[in-house]
């Protein structure tokens, strides 16, 4: 049945099916539908629980705490002579010390953005959310600059299954990490400590009451409370803190302690397990904890063996329904070890809040505020093909740009604890890679 | 409501049970020396070892996944600390000398050398000839997987769930 002519006229009726291309007309060939993306916000830990420190202009470039300290008690027992004996005398001294810091800076950078998509792309703002993507990064990058510092710095480790209570005293302390974890608590110490040890226990409740006693075996003052006991033959009246990740602490439910004495109205159940542990630690959740995984393909021993795993990851896959979606690091998920951290009060490290930029520098932004800038060159080609960088004079390029200057001194590396502990989910189950 | 509470919380249970791995029971026959049994982080649940008519025999499980029973350490820095005394000692304005000794404690940096090390043992258990121990109940989570040293040939058996 041949189709006739469209348009055409004076067509015999019922003598063709005349059915119109389907595509014939124009259509979009999608409709794009805009989401903003969720995600938890990030929020700062460590500077609200750490004390503060100013740092302002011309006061050179290392900083140097200074602290009084007491004389020791040396007695454990007092035998002073009768009356009729001359007198023994003590003799009381006290001291000072010091601690060195130095303020840091560190830099935020978005690729350059051309005018060009932001006048005819589908999804507005995308300016806007870098800018306030750099904005988390920057509050995270200032938290885990804190954490990293009291991790390295800090004197005592514990690993709860380590002979004795834990704490492992021969942790290195009072040097900055770094990246290659050739430094501070570096990765061939924790290496040969988590090799050594037998079975590496979970944050147990145990562990924590351990790590309680240490801190007050070293005179650390409490994060909170009056540091009297509540009565007679009662526990003191004080509480440190306990930076924890959310699935350590969600593991409390199922601690063997906690079943063995729990009362009998506990509804862990449906409410699950809540409160103070044994009325002296609060715990303060830590989205991102930070976590220790060991690589197999590595010789147990060697540096590489340990690798911190970074908590996020995009999916590259094309194929992938998601690709392009940020979504949690397996090797993070699936790290084998984390770190929690007991925080005594008393501000025993404090961040640095470094003041205005010189005079004449008013105009240079370092507080870790984003701003938005058209002052960059931009690569052009010359006769000669060579890349040559004329400057951005029709403001067709911009980038958004974050300095910020930070910095912590450690006045008390005794008065935060960290323990290194071996993972587990659910009803004691270990994570395992 | 309640009821469509319960079986919600009823079948998140189940995925939760559904996600762990079955128990498996692993048997082997070995010999003296150390031998590698799982290459897998495992959380063992019992463990059973019979010796055999060669003789009685010791068998010491390690968290590997190497046969062997050492591992090679890098160098690595650790802190020490000693009880000491410090003298200090001047001359004071009217010429005289003057000497304090303060009693303390010092603090330093040791460095410890390469060296190889033998894996932390995570259990012990021996056997009669022709005899068999067990089994024994036990809660043992390993991270890299299980080796075994035997002193004379032995069957270990153990019940594990693996982890990953």
């Amino acid at each position: 049945m041949s189709a006739a002519t469209l348009p055409s006229i004076d067509n015999q009726a019922c003598t063709s099916w005349n059915e119109l291309d389907r595509d014939f007309y124009n259509k979009l060939p999608y409709f794009f539908q805009a989401k903003q993306a969720e995600h938890l916000k990030t929020w700062s830990i460590w500077s609200k629980l750490l004390g503060e420190r100013k740092w302002d202009q011309n006061m050179g470039s290392t900083g140097k705490v200074i602290q009084k300290q007491f004389s020791p008690v040396l007695r454990a027992h007092a035998f002073p002579n009768a009356l009729t004996d001359s007198a023994k005398k003590d003799l009381v001294i006290t001291r000072e010390r010091s601690t060195s810091f130095a303020p840091k800076h560190h830099k935020f950078e978005s690729p350059m953005f051309n005018f060009l998509p932001s006048f005819q792309d589908f999804l507005k703002n995308s300016i806007e959310f870098t800018l306030e993507n750099i904005n988390d990064q920057v509050t995270r990058f200032n938290d885990v600059m804190a954490r990293s510092y009291v991790f390295h710095q800090s004197r005592y480790l514990m690993i709860p299954g380590a002979p004795g209570d834990g704490v492992l005293t021969d942790a290195p302390w009072g040097a900055e990490g770094n990246s290659a974890g050739t430094a501070g608590k570096t990765n061939t110490y924790l290496g040969a400590k988590l090799n050594g040890i037998a079975n590496v226990g979970p944050l147990s409740l145990n562990a924590i009451n351990l790590a309680c006693s240490h801190l007050d075996d070293q005179r650390m003052r409490p994060f909170s409370g009056s540091e009297l006991p509540n009565g007679d033959s009662s526990p003191l009246n004080s509480m440190y803190a306990l930076v924890i990740g959310s699935d350590a602490y969600n593991q409390f439910m199922y601690d063997p302690f906690l079943l063995e004495y729990k009362q009998i109205d506990l509804n862990i159940l449906t409410k699950g397990f809540k409160g103070n542990l044994f009325g002296r630690v609060m715990c303060k959740l830590e989205d991102m904890p930070l976590r220790i995984k060991l690589d197999s393909t590595q010789n147990p021993g060697a540096a590489a063996y340990i690798t911190w795993p970074a908590p996020e990851t995009v999916e590259l896959n094309p194929n992938a329904d998601n690709c392009g979606e940020t979504i949690p690091n397996p090797d993070y998920v699936n790290a084998e070890y984390e770190v929690a951290f007991l925080v005594s009060g008393g501000a025993p490290y404090e961040m640095l809040r470094v003041g205005p930029p010189p005079k004449d520098f008013g105009d240079m932004p370092w507080n870790g505020r984003v701003i938005m800038t058209d002052d960059v060159n931009v690569p052009c080609t010359d006769e000669g093909g060579n890349t040559v960088w004329d400057t951005n004079k029709y403001k067709e390029y911009l980038q958004l740009i974050s300095h910020l200057t930070t910095g912590i001194v450690g006045t008390q590396k005794r008065g935060i604890l960290p323990i290194l502990f071996r993972r587990f989910r659910g009803a004691r189950n270990p994570v395992a890679a | 409501m309640k009821k469509l509470l319960k079986s919600l919380i009823a079948v998140g249970l189940l995925c939760v049970s559904m996600s762990v791995n079955a128990q498996t029971t692993f048997s082997t026959n070995l010999s003296a020396g150390t031998s590698l049994c799982l290459a897998f982080p495992l959380q063992i649940s019992s463990i059973t070892v019979a010796g055999t008519s060669a003789g009685a025999t010791t068998v010491t499980l390690f968290d590997n996944s190497a046969a062997s029973s050492t591992y090679t350490n890098a160098t690595y820095t650790t802190t020490t600390s000693y009880t000491t005394n410090m003298t200090s000692t001047i001359t004071n304005s009217a010429g005289n000398l003057q000497t304090n000794t303060f009693v303390g404690v010092f603090t330093t940096t040791a460095s410890v050398a390469a060296n190889t090390n033998t894996w932390p043992s995570l259990a012990v258990y021996s056997a009669g000839a022709s005899s068999v121990s067990g089994p024994f109940t036990v809660n043992l989570n390993t991270v890299r997987g299980l080796a075994v040293t035997a002193s004379t040939n032995a069957t270990l058996t153990v019940n594990y769930r693996r982890l990953n």
